[in-house]
C-alpha cells in the first residue's frame, strides 16, 4: 500500500517539476545565470575585446571615487522621492474618483489604464520630447500665461519635472490595484461613521485609509523599485548622455553609457550590483517601518 | 548512452567530410576567385546606405561569384553592435573603420594585418603616402582610409549680408574671431528670433584640439595627453566675456539638437569638418549659404592637417579574406564608387576617384576648400588613443555644463582631466 502511494507521489513530484521546467529552465538560463556572471564580471576589468581579468574590489572603490556615479545617484534618488509619491497619489486620487457607481465607469478606466500600457515606450518619450521641447505645445501654453520656458527639454532645472510628469502620467497601474482595494472596504463601515455625523474627509483618513494601507504598501514598494529603473524616457529624451547639463543622468542611463559606450562591462556590472543591494535594503527596510502603519484585515488590534 | 559501432562510424564519416569541406573552403578562397557571400557594415544614414548599394551593385556585376549583404546603423549603435561581435568574434567581413576606435580594435587582433596584401590584391598605389599611414597601428596597416576631411570654420555669407556685417577674411586671430561674434551678436539682438556669432565653440573637443596643435604640439602622445589642465583651464576661460550675451544660450543648443543651429540661421558661424556642407545644406531648408575658412589662429599656424576618414578594415575572424580585400580594393579605387559618393565620405582619396567627382555643387566647394588648405596642413593623424571616444564624451557634457553655468572653467578641467586619465590607462 505505501509502496504504491510512494510512487504516486514520486510521479506527481516529476510531474509538477516537469510542468515547471519551462520557468525554470528560463531562470536558470535567463536570469541566475547572467547575475552570477554579472557578479563574477564586476570583480574583474572587461571590455569585450579580451578575456576579462581579475581585479578584486576595484571597481568598487573606483566607483565611490567617481563624482559623476555620486551624481547620477543624487539625480535618481531625487527623481524617485519625487516621481513615486506624486504617481501613487494620482493613482488613488483617480481609483477614489472612479470608485462610486457612475454610466461609463468601466469606459473611464479603461481610458485612464491606457497611458501605463504604452507610456514607457520609445515613441512617448519622443512624443513627450515634442511637447515639451522649444516651441512645443506646452512651451507655446506657457507663452501665452507670459511665462517663457525656452523648453523644458534643454533647461536642466525642468527637464527632471518633464520626466516626472511622465511618469506621474501613467498612474494606470496602481490605480486599478487601488480600485480592487477600495472595493473590499465593507460599506458598514462607512454607514456606521455617517450615523456618527463623520465627514468626507474624516471618513477618508480613518477608514478608507486605514482599510486600503495593505494595497498602498504593495503600490509603494512596486513603484519605488519601478522608479529606480527609469531608463527609456530618459535616454530617449537626453539623447542618451544625461543631457542638459546632466539633470537627467540617471544611474541606469549612466550604467549604460559605461558599459555599452565606454566598453566597461566589470564597472558597469560593480554598478548594477551596488543598485540591486541598495533597492534589496531600502525594500527591507520599509518592510520593517510597515508594521507600524500596514493593518491586515484578520488584525487583532 | 552507449556508442555502437554504426553510430562510430557515421561520426568518423561526417567529420571527415566536414575537414573536407573546410579544405575546400579554403582552396577556393586562396585566388578570390571563388564563391562567396560577404558581410559589410558601414554607419551612416539612408542616403550613404543607397551609395553604397549602388556601388555594390556595381562590384557584384563585376564578380558574379561574390555576393554582398550590407547593414548599417547610425554611429553609436553600429560600435554597439561591433563590440559585441568583436566579443564573439563574428565581426563582419568588410567594416567601416574610424581613428578613434582603429587602435582598440588593432590591438585585440580583430583586424586582418593587411601589409601582405598591399600591392597584392589591393593597390594602394593612388593613395596619398601621408595619408594611408593613418590606417596603421604600431607595426602593422589594419585599416585603408577612403576619404579624407579638413576641419573648417564655416560661416553664413546670406545671414552676415543681411546684418550688414562684412564677411570674416584670413589670416585671423582667435581675439579678431571673438570681436566678429560680439559684432554678429549685437547687430542679431534686434531680430525677432536672437541672431548670434556662434556657440561656445570651445565645447567642442576637436577645436581644442586644433588649438593644440597650433601650438606646434600633438594633442596626444601614444596614449597620453600632450596637453596640461592649465592649456584646457585657459581654453574654457577664453570664451567667459562672451557666454552671458554674445553666445547662443545652451539651453537653444540642446532643444534643436540634433539640427546644428548654425543650420538654421541662429548662429553666423561654425567649426565642423568640411564635409559637413552637405548636412548643413539639407538642414537649413535652403536658407542660407555656407562657405568655409581656415580656422582661426595666433601662432600662424592653422593646426589643420588631413583626417582619414571612413577607413575600411577585413576583420581576422573572415573566412573569405580574398574576397572581401577584393570588395576593399574596388570601393577605394574604381572611378564609378568616386562619382557615387562624391564627397560625401570625405574627398576620395585616390586620385583616379577624385578626378571621376562631378566637380560641381557641394562636391566642388569641398574639394577647393581641401585644395586650398594643402599648403598650411600638418602631419596627418594616425589611430587615435584608445578610450578617445570616451574621453571625447566627456569633453562635451563637462564643456556644456560650463554653457549652462554649472561649473567653472578651473573645477570642470579638474574633473575631465581626472575622467580622461582614468580612461585612456584602462
Amino acid at each position: 500500500m505505501t509502496a504504491t502511494v510512494d510512487v504516486r507521489r514520486r510521479r506527481d513530484i516529476a510531474a509538477g517539476y516537469l510542468f515547471l521546467s519551462p520557468w525554470l529552465l528560463g531562470f536558470v538560463l535567463l536570469t541566475a545565470g547572467p547575475m552570477i556572471a554579472s557578479l563574477y564580471l564586476s570583480f574583474t576589468s572587461y571590455d569585450l575585446f579580451s578575456s576579462p581579468s581579475w581585479i578584486g574590489t576595484q571597481n568598487y572603490t573606483r566607483l565611490f571615487a567617481d563624482e559623476r556615479f555620486r551624481h547620477s545617484v543624487t539625480v535618481t534618488l531625487g527623481y524617485v522621492v519625487l516621481a513615486t509619491p506624486l504617481k501613487l497619489a494620482a493613482a488613488l486620487a483617480v481609483a477614489l474618483l472612479l470608485n462610486g457607481r457612475r454610466r461609463g465607469q468601466g469606459f473611464y478606466r479603461s481610458a485612464f489604464y491606457a497611458p501605463s500600457l504604452i507610456g514607457a515606450s520609445v515613441s512617448i518619450a519622443i512624443v513627450w520630447k515634442a511637447l515639451f521641447g522649444a516651441e512645443g505645445a506646452v512651451d507655446e501654453i506657457g507663452r501665452f500665461f507670459g511665462w517663457n520656458s525656452g523648453g523644458w527639454v534643454g533647461n536642466p532645472s525642468l527637464s527632471m519635472p518633464m520626466l516626472v510628469l511622465l511618469s506621474v502620467w501613467q498612474f494606470g497601474a496602481p490605480m486599478v490595484i487601488f480600485l480592487a482595494g477600495l472595493k473590499q472596504v465593507p460599506a458598514e463601515l462607512y454607514e456606521a461613521a455617517l450615523v456618527d455625523g463623520a465627514g468626507r474627509i474624516r471618513r477618508f483618513l480613518s477608514i478608507t485609509l486605514p482599510m486600503i494601507s495593505p494595497v498602498v504598501f504593495f503600490n509603494l514598494i512596486l513603484e519605488t523599485i519601478h522608479a529606480f529603473q527609469i531608463f527609456n524616457s530618459a535616454y530617449v529624451i537626453s539623447g542618451g548622455n544625461g543631457s542638459p547639463a546632466g539633470s537627467t543622468l540617471f544611474y541606469t542611463l549612466y550604467l549604460y553609457m559605461r558599459g555599452f559606450a565606454d566598453l566597461r562591462m566589470g564597472y558597469a556590472s560593480a554598478m548594477a550590483w551596488v543598485l540591486a543591494l541598495a533597492v534589496a535594503a531600502l525594500t527591507l527596510i520599509m518592510f520593517r517601518t510597515s508594521r507600524s502603519w500596514v493593518h491586515y484585515g484578520g488584525d487583532p488590534s | 548512452m552507449m556508442v555502437d559501432r554504426r553510430q562510430l562510424l557515421v561520426l568518423g564519416a561526417l567529420s571527415a567530410a566536414s575537414t573536407t569541406l573546410a579544405a575546400c573552403g579554403g582552396g577556393d578562397a586562396d585566388d578570390g576567385s571563388g564563391a562567396a557571400t560577404l558581410n559589410f557594415a558601414f554607419w551612416g544614414n539612408d542616403d550613404r546606405a543607397t551609395k553604397y548599394q549602388q556601388a555594390i551593385d556595381l562590384f557584384q556585376q563585376q564578380n558574379p561569384a561574390i555576393k554582398v549583404q550590407t547593414s548599417f546603423a547610425a554611429w553609436d549603435v553600429y560600435w554597439q553592435q561591433r563590440s559585441t561581435e568583436a566579443a564573439s568574434s563574428s565581426l563582419p567581413d568588410v567594416l567601416q573603420m574610424d581613428l578613434a576606435y582603429l587602435a582598440k580594435y588593432a590591438r585585440t587582433r580583430q583586424l586582418r594585418r593587411l601589409d601582405d596584401d598591399l600591392g597584392d590584391g589591393l593597390t594602394v598605389n593612388g593613395i596619398d603616402p601621408n595619408i594611408l599611414p593613418s590606417g596603421r597601428y604600431d607595426d602593422g596597416t589594419y585599416a585603408v582610409p577612403t576619404g579624407t576631411n579638413a576641419f573648417a570654420m564655416f560661416y553664413n555669407a546670406t545671414l552676415l549680408a543681411d546684418l550688414g556685417i562684412p564677411a570674416p577674411t584670413t589670416p585671423l586671430t582667435w581675439a579678431q574671431y571673438q570681436q566678429f561674434i560680439t559684432d554678429v551678436s549685437a547687430k542679431g539682438a534686434g531680430r525677432p528670433e536672437r541672431v548670434y556669432g556662434s556657440v561656445d565653440y570651445t565645447g567642442v573637443f576637436w577645436i581644442f584640439l586644433h588649438h593644440i596643435r597650433q601650438s606646434g604640439k600633438d594633442p596626444f602622445t601614444g596614449n597620453k595627453l600632450n596637453f596640461t589642465e592649465a592649456d584646457l583651464t585657459a581654453w574654457w576661460e577664453s570664451t567667459a566675456a562672451l557666454r552671458p550675451t554674445a553666445l547662443l544660450p545652451a539651453k537653444d543648443v540642446t532643444a534643436l539638437k540634433p539640427v546644428s543651429p548654425f543650420a538654421k540661421s541662429r548662429t553666423a558661424s561654425e567649426f565642423a569638418w568640411d564635409n559637413q556642407l552637405a548636412g548643413y545644406l539639407g538642414d537649413s531648408g535652403g536658407k542660407g549659404e555656407f562657405k568655409q575658412l581656415t580656422l582661426p589662429t595666433d601662432s600662424g599656424t592653422s593646426g589643420l592637417f588631413y583626417k582619414a576618414s571612413m577607413l575600411l578594415a577585413v576583420a581576422q575572424n573572415s573566412e573569405h579574406p580574398q574576397q572581401s580585400i577584393k570588395l576593399v580594393d574596388f570601393l577605394i579605387n574604381n572611378p564609378e564608387v568616386g562619382k557615387i559618393f562624391g564627397t560625401s565620405k570625405g574627398v576620395p582619396v585616390t586620385q583616379a576617384q577624385r578626378d571621376a567627382v562631378q566637380a560641381s555643387g557641394v562636391d566642388a566647394q569641398v574639394l577647393a576648400y581641401e585644395e586650398s588648405v594643402k599648403s598650411s596642413v600638418g602631419a596627418s593623424q594616425g589611430a587615435l588613443p584608445e578610450g578617445f571616444g570616451t574621453i571625447e564624451t566627456d569633453f562635451l557634457t563637462i564643456a556644456e555644463e560650463i554653457a549652462y553655468g554649472k561649473t567653472t572653467p578651473a573645477d570642470a578641467a579638474k574633473r575631465w582631466f581626472a575622467d580622461a586619465t582614468d580612461a585612456l590607462t584602462q
